[in-house]
């Protein structure tokens, strides 16, 4: 105890020590939060995945998964290309101003060839799945053309998956990025400007 | 006194791992660094191996970016048409048509270099010799009785046991080697050394793919830790010297 | 600075967070003489929190199903991002705590720390050392490797052993005729609520009842005897800030040592990951050389150096009297020392003698259950099996008759 404390030494080695012990508390956390990260089994889920759609009939749609989320391929028929802009005023959104698809399908027809119509399948209110309602007259005042309809809170999308007004969803349903390999072929998972890269 | 019971432990302990490490020269040790021997182990394990042994805990992908290999290259030539490079590698030949046909299922090889040892596969696969009594023709020094063809005989060329007489007391195996037979192979002695130890230095990092990160992760992590040490030591020595 | 002062009351005058510092830490008085040796028990609460946290994160990953536990380990060590790192730290994790375990054990039958009043401290101590053991065991089937199945095959095929009950007994803890899935089901329930739940409450009661009487010294002096006009012990230093300090060290040294080994040996040339555990699980074939793993070497050594039987007893079910006897003797240790002082210091020859006769049979004893059965591992097991014994039944005897040297007053730094 003769000895004088040093108070400013003790001071410093305090504070370095400690902050030295917070960078490493924190350094150990980081691979707990980093193992939350989607595992490289579940990337492998979310490679492209291919479809033939030369099978496909005019106005039937096949459900895929697609990084395990339900993707729908419609081919849709002359009919439906001609009364989609008869609805551009029921809608929230009818010229797709919000960024809900790739710059090559943002177009009237939300999609690469008018034909055939990728969307990603799941509700963008909650993520419910919609169901697809081809020809159903719908019991409402709305112009209803067929469309898809969500089993959790009504939303109501049409067949460019665009989303009616009044209805709880805010925005269209999204297109994922896709590209045509041949035209029998599409592509889901890899956008039509990434084609000949990878 | 202290102090030279450890000098004297630790000079013990290198010397015996040095004794260990020199004495047997056909040890291989693994390189991971050498990516062009796991690139080589990786076209004999799709050439050879691949039909009857998956290895079911890799994906394509993870090998194309540890061993250097570009993913549109790898996609081309050695991806099966079956497979994407998200996949895990899985065998064409099913389990039931192996037990069938050699009498064994042919194990899955991601973990053999752990299970065994990578120098075990390296000697394994060098091992081989002709033995008449046997339904596929030949039997091997390491894994007797051995219900795997000789995949790379014709590399190798054929074999023959040939055993000490005057060392019999010793278990059989120890004392006995493999010399050429009368067909060559294609390939010279030293270079199918080279082929097995390729395949062995391949499947030890299929066996221990996490080492390219954590060596390298390691390395900064003790670091910080002695860094940490030093301050600690202070620390600790700064307070103590108010106790007498 | 207001702003926290004033949170801080807030918080006391609900919670008296002041007066547990006080009690627990500033002036909490530790004898000043304390050795290194002192330091492996914040090691090992630092491992039970390791194993904890990384347990935790593994359980998110794994299966605990036969056909998919092997491979979920391999979907851990290869596709989940670190997960190779979190399950290096918990094997390596298990090891390092037996090491730590057996080093502080050792501790306090050195330095007589078991002896009154801190026998209640001792038992709480013992008690979370055997249910740790159950842990690991049972932890060491998850991965669903050769070793782990034969392992558990063996200790349960022990329980057959008990004579009358056995047989319904061993297939009671399997739920099967041979270890499977639903013993695999069991065991991970157990392995990851059940007995942390218990570990958690055993570590506050060793802690609590350790706090209440002080800690032991390397001399076995009482620090309580000497105080000053306030009541503070003469020899003892506030556990803050000096053996915070002190323990921050240690703790330190021990991760650099420790992620040493999981960053470059985490196979622990085989010591903490087997190599017959890297092949998945199969009740058909056991492989040709199993042994336990290597902390639980020295008893599986003594259950196998019992090849006779006696009174009756047939060898096999002696062996596991032997084996569980030789844990739990040492619950009794704090009435089986008669001597009159604590450390060995003052102890005599004999102690001297016993003490050490007691860590060479261990160590003998480990090397042993490592080792393939033969004539020579069988009668140096049994030759060690009678060291380790005689150590604690000799107790009684051997600490009454010998001289022993006299305790200081205070303690010398």
């Amino acid at each position: 105890m003769e000895e004088k404390i040093n108070k400013s030494r003790r001071r410093f080695l305090i504070g370095s020590t400690t902050a030295l012990g917070v960078v490493g508390g924190v350094g150990a956390t980081v691979p707990f939060l980093c193992s939350w990260q989607p595992s490289d089994a579940t990337r492998a889920s979310g490679a492209p995945v291919q479809v033939d759609v030369s099978k496909l009939e005019e106005g039937q749609q096949v459900t895929i998964a697609w990084q395990g989320k339900p993707v729908w391929v419609l081919r849709r028929t002359a009919q439906t290309i001609n009364d989609l802009p008869k609805l551009n005023a029921q809608l929230v959104d009818p010229f797709s101003s919000v960024d809900q698809q790739p710059a090559y399908a943002d177009n009237l027809y939300r999609s690469i060839k008018p034909e055939y119509l990728v969307l990603v399948g799941i509700c963008t209110h909650l993520g419910c799945s919609p169901n697809y309602q081809p020809n159903s007259a719908a019991d409402d005042n709305a112009q209803w053309y067929g469309g898809y309809i969500c089993p959790c809170h009504g939303s109501r999308f049409d067949l460019a998956g665009r989303v009616y007004k009044h209805y709880p969803a805010p925005t269209n349903l999204v297109v994922p990025p896709y590209y045509f390999k041949s035209d029998r072929v599409i592509v889901i998972g890899i956008g039509q400007n990434a084609k000949g890269e990878v | 006194m202290r102090r030279a019971i450890l000098i004297t432990l630790f000079s013990c302990f290198f010397s015996i791992v040095a004794v260990a490490g020199g004495s047997d020269q056909g040890v291989m040790t693994p390189d991971f660094s050498d990516q062009a021997s796991l690139q080589r182990g990786l076209k004999i394990y799709s050439n050879y191996c691949s039909g009857c042994h998956q290895l079911s805990y890799m994906r394509y992908k993870e090998i194309s970016i540890d061993l250097g290999i570009p993913n549109a290259l790898f996609e081309e030539n050695l991806l099966p048409k079956y497979a994407r490079m998200g996949s895990q590698i899985t065998a064409t030949m099913a389990s039931v048509d192996a037990k069938r046909w050699f009498g064994a299922k042919a194990p899955d090889l991601t973990l053999e270099a752990k299970r065994r040892s990578p120098n075990w596969i390296y000697h394994y696969l060098q091992g081989f010799y002709q033995d008449k009594s046997r339904p596929l023709g030949v039997n091997n020094l390491l894994l007797e009785n051995v219900a795997m063809p000789n995949v790379l005989e014709h590399l190798q060329g054929q074999r023959l046991l040939q055993c000490q007489q005057e060392e019999k007391s010793l278990k059989s195996g120890h004392n006995c080697r493999t010399v050429a037979g009368k067909i060559k192979g294609t390939v010279s002695e030293q270079e199918f050394k080279q082929i097995a130890y390729d395949t062995a230095n391949f499947l030890a990092y299929t066996a221990d793919p996490s080492r390219f990160q954590r060596e390298s992760l390691g390395l900064k992590v003790l670091l910080f830790i002695a860094l940490f040490c030093v301050f600690a030591y202070l620390l600790k020595k700064e307070f103590w010297r108010d106790v007498r | 600075m207001g702003f926290f002062s004033g949170l801080l009351d807030w918080l006391d005058e609900r919670f008296p967070i002041k007066a547990f510092y006080k009690k627990h830490f500033s002036e909490y008085y530790v004898p000043k003489n304390l050795n290194a040796m002192y330091v492996f028990g914040v090691l090992a609460m630092l491992l039970l929190f390791n194993q904890l946290i990384t347990g935790i994160w593994l359980a998110m990953s794994y299966t605990p199903t036969a056909a998919g536990a092997f491979a979920s380990i391999q979907y851990i060590m290869r596709d989940v991002p670190y997960g190779w790192l979190i399950r290096y730290m918990h094997t390596t994790g298990a090891s390092a705590l037996f090491i730590v375990l057996y080093i502080h054990v050792l501790r306090g039958l050195l330095y007589g720390s078991y002896q009154r009043p801190r026998e209640l401290v001792w038992l709480l101590g013992m008690t979370l050392y055997f249910i740790i053991m159950i842990e690991a065991f049972m932890g060491y089937l998850l991965p669903w490797g050769q070793m782990s199945y034969w392992g558990a095959q063996v200790i349960t095929s022990l329980f057959g052993s008990i004579p009358v009950i056995g047989k319904g007994l061993e297939q009671w803890v399997r739920g099967d005729y041979l270890v499977s899935g639903v013993t695999l089901g069991r065991f991970y329930a157990l392995h990851i609520i059940a007995f942390p739940i218990l570990m958690g409450l055993l570590v506050y009661l060793h802690l609590s009842t350790l706090r209440h009487v002080g800690s032991n010294n390397p001399q076995g002096i009482d620090i309580k005897k000497h105080v000053n006009k306030k009541g503070v012990p003469l020899d003892g230093v506030p556990f803050s800030p000096y053996f915070i300090t002190k323990d921050i060290l240690a703790i330190a040294i021990f991760l650099f040592l420790f992620y040493a080994v999981i960053f470059f040996f985490p196979d622990g040339f085989g010591f903490i990951l087997e190599k017959a555990n890297f092949e998945p699980a199969n009740p058909l074939i056991t492989p040709v050389h199993i042994e336990a793993a290597w902390y639980f070497s020295p008893f599986y050594a003594m259950l196998r150096a019992i090849t006779f039987s006696l009174f009756g007893l047939d060898a096999k079910f002696l062996g596991m009297v032997v084996m569980l006897s030789s844990v739990l003797i040492v619950f009794f240790v704090p009435w089986l020392d008669k001597s009159p002082v604590r450390s060995i210091r003052y102890k005599g020859y004999l102690s001297k003698c016993f003490l050490c006769v007691f860590v060479v049979s261990f160590l003998v004893l480990a090397v042993m259950g490592s080792l393939p059965v033969g004539k020579t591992t069988t009668w140096v097991s049994q030759l060690a099996t009678l060291g380790y014994f005689s150590y604690f039944l000799l107790m009684p005897w051997y600490s009454r008759v010998e001289a022993t040297k006299p305790v200081p007053e205070r303690v010398s730094p």
